[in-house]
């Protein structure tokens, strides 16, 4: 996975109709939720709380694909279909990492811009 | 302006929702089914809602829940069937659900949000926004 996170502010609010400046509000409110949604995540996912764990990639899916966070949608739909899938939970646990890695790029750059 | 009820739990996503419609409609919030259900009563002694966009994964009363409500409260106010408010669900389950438009939704858009389609989907239902 790449180590660089890249977004254009302006061609996303463009595309999604906004204003810029509270696209990049909408961007900094996601990065807290997302980062309480891993916190929760570290504790549900070791002991393979599937309800709950199916939830929180349903509602991070849908607001990161809506803010056209790529990567971040792209890992949480990944795990969201294994876990409705009961995969086993090594493969969950992977798929865990590569979402947090992706939303961890994401949230680190929104913490230095 | 079309007067809009966004009904969705998550903030970023109504916000959004709200930001996209802020050329088109005058929109009124709610996060949860209970206050949905307050909002839209209120509005019927004012003026009722042009359309109500709809999330359907919501805790306690979910989307389904409510359009199933929705629909049962004009039944008893003698609405004829078709003559509700508009009722587009907002999803992120990737295959249409019938079950919605059992319970009577009018249309659905999948997240990620297109918010041309969205704007096109509420315009065939209600017309061009007066602005």
């Amino acid at each position: 996975m790449s180590d660089e996170f890249q977004y254009d502010i302006a061609a996303v609010a463009t595309e999604l109709r906004i204003r810029p400046e509270i696209l990049k509000k909408l961007l900094e409110s996601f990065s807290n939720t997302l980062s309480e949604k891993i916190i929760q995540l570290d504790m549900l996912v070791p002991v393979n709380d599937t309800d709950k764990i199916r939830a929180i990639m349903h509602e991070v899916k849908g607001t990161g694909g809506n803010l056209r966070l790529t990567k971040v949608y792209e890992t949480a739909d990944t795990m969201h279909v294994a876990v409705k899938a009961e995969e086993p939970q090594n493969k969950i646990l992977n798929l865990f990492e590569e979402f947090k890695e992706a939303s961890n790029l994401f949230i680190e750059h929104i913490k230095h811009s | 302006m079309w007067k809009i009820l966004v009904v969705e739990d998550n903030i970023e996503n109504q916000m959004l929702l709200v930001e996209i419609l802020r050329d088109h409609a005058n929109c009124d919030t709610a996060s949860n089914g209970k206050e949905a259900i307050e909002r839209y009563n209120e509005s019927l002694k004012e003026k009722p809602y042009d359309l109500i966009l709809l999330d359907v994964e919501m805790p306690e009363i979910g989307g389904l829940e409510l359009l199933r409500r929705i629909r049962q409260s004009e039944e008893a106010a003698d609405i004829p069937l078709g003559e509700g408010v508009s009722i587009i669900m907002v999803t992120a389950h990737k295959k249409p659900f019938l079950d919605a438009f059992y319970q009577g939704c009018n249309d659905y858009i999948i997240k990620p949000i297109d918010a041309d389609k969205l704007i096109q989907k509420i315009e065939k239902k209600l017309g061009p926004a007066n602005n």
